[in-house]
C-alpha cells in the first residue's frame, strides 16, 4: 500500500463526505414536510352538527360540537365540547353524551375525555347516568368501554367501579373491578 | 336493630353484572352486603329491582351464606344457609338449605326458616327430612328472654325474682 493508493483513498473519502452530507439532508426535509401537512386539519368547523344514518336509513347518531377539526391523513376528527345523541333500537330512547373533548376515528369509534356524562332520555330506564373521565363508544354497535373510575347512577342505586364495559342497545354493563354499589333506603 | 332499615344498603364485591332490561344485577366473588348493623356475606348475590326503590330482593348464595345483625336489645343474631333471601319491602329473611338461625343461646335449624328482622320474630320453619317435624332447640334462660320480648308491657318475671328471699 504505497503512498499513491493511500492518497487516492483519502481523496475518495473526502469526496464521499461532501456528497453524503448533501444526500442525507436532501431526503430529510421532504419527510418532515409530509408529516407537517398531516397535522394541518383538512377542514375545520364551528358549532357544527352532523347526523349519521345506518343501512336501514334510521338515524344512528348525531353530533353537535363547538369546534371540529378533521385530519384526513391521520384518520380522525377532534371535537371541542361534543354533544352526541346515540339512538338505540327504540328510536324514542336515545342517549345524550357530553364531554370536554372527543376524538372520532374512521371506524366510528369515539373516545371522549374529561367530564364525560351519558344521560338516558327515558324516565323508566334502569341506568340513568354514567359519569367518567374517559370512555370509548363504538357508534355502530353502541358498545362502550372505560378503564377509568366510573359512576353509574340508576333510579335507586349508585355503582362505583374502576373501568367497565357495556352495551347501550342491550343495556348490559359489566364491572370487573367493582368498588361498591349503594341502594338508597325507601 | 330497627333503624338499620332506614340506612342505604351497600354491596361490595369483586365484580358486578347489570342487566338494565330485566332490572337485575349479579355480584360475584367476596360479596359483602351491609345495612347498618345488618351484614350478609356470600359468594354470589343476585339483586332483583323490578319493583323499584325499597322493594328489592337480595338473593345471597354461598357455602354457606352468612347473615348477622345486632338486635334492639343489643344481642347479636346469626344465621347460615345455602341461600339467604332478603326481601327489603318487609324486612324478611328467608333461609333455605341447611338453614340455622342462632340468637343468644337459642338455635333453630331446618331446611327453610323465615325470619322477620324488624319484628325480630321467627315466622315459619320447616324441615322435610323427618316428615316436616320441626327441630327447635331452646335453652331454658332464652325462653324467659323471649317471653319478655313478646309482651314487654306486662309485669316481668324478673319482678318476682326480685321479691324472692
Amino acid at each position: 500500500m504505497n503512498r499513491l493508493t493511500v492518497s487516492i483513498i483519502i481523496l475518495f473519502l473526502l469526496v464521499l463526505g461532501i456528497y453524503l452530507q448533501s444526500w442525507v439532508s436532501q431526503k430529510a426535509p421532504t419527510a418532515v414536510q409530509q408529516t407537517e401537512e398531516a397535522w394541518q386539519p383538512n377542514y375545520q368547523a364551528r358549532s357544527m352538527r352532523s347526523t349519521l344514518y345506518d343501512e336501514q336509513g334510521k338515524v344512528s347518531h348525531e353530533v353537535f360540537a363547538q369546534k371540529m377539526e378533521h385530519y384526513q391523513l391521520l384518520g380522525f376528527t377532534l371535537f371541542q365540547l361534543p354533544q352526541y345523541t346515540i339512538y338505540v333500537e327504540r328510536q324514542d330512547q336515545p342517549w345524550h353524551v357530553v364531554a370536554k373533548e372527543g376524538t372520532l376515528y374512521d371506524d366510528n369509534r369515539i373516545q371522549l375525555e374529561t367530564d364525560v356524562e351519558i344521560h338516558s332520555q327515558t324516565d323508566d330506564g334502569f341506568v340513568r347516568r354514567i359519569k367518567t373521565n374517559f370512555i370509548e363508544i363504538n357508534l355502530l354497535d353502541k358498545t362502550l368501554y372505560s378503564d377509568q373510575p366510573v359512576e353509574i347512577i340508576g333510579r335507586d342505586f349508585v355503582i362505583n367501579a374502576n373501568g367497565f364495559s357495556g352495551n347501550l342497545a342491550t343495556q348490559t354493563y359489566e364491572f370487573i373491578d367493582h368498588v361498591q354499589t349503594r341502594y338508597a333506603p325507601n | 336493630g330497627e333503624n338499620d332499615f332506614k340506612q342505604p344498603i351497600k354491596v361490595d364485591s369483586k365484580s358486578q353484572f347489570v342487566d338494565g332490561k330485566s332490572k337485575t344485577s349479579i355480584f360475584r366473588e367476596d360479596v359483602h352486603i351491609t345495612q347498618g348493623s345488618l351484614s350478609i356475606d356470600a359468594d354470589e348475590v343476585e339483586v332483583i329491582a323490578i319493583e323499584g326503590e325499597g322493594r328489592e330482593v337480595f338473593i345471597a348464595r354461598g357455602q354457606p351464606a352468612v347473615y348477622g345483625q345486632t338486635m334492639d336489645d343489643g344481642s347479636r343474631i346469626k344465621a347460615v344457609a345455602n341461600e339467604i333471601r332478603y326481601q327489603v319491602s318487609n324486612s324478611t329473611l328467608t333461609l333455605t338449605g341447611n338453614a340455622e338461625l342462632q340468637q343468644n343461646s337459642s338455635k333453630v335449624s331446618g331446611d327453610s326458616i323465615v325470619f322477620n328482622m324488624e319484628l325480630e320474630q321467627l315466622i315459619a320453619q320447616g324441615t322435610d327430612d323427618d316428615e316436616g317435624r320441626v327441630t327447635t332447640i331452646f335453652q331454658p334462660d332464652s325462653l324467659r328472654s323471649n317471653d319478655k320480648k313478646e309482651s314487654p308491657a306486662d309485669p316481668q318475671p324478673d319482678d318476682d325474682k326480685g321479691s324472692q328471699p
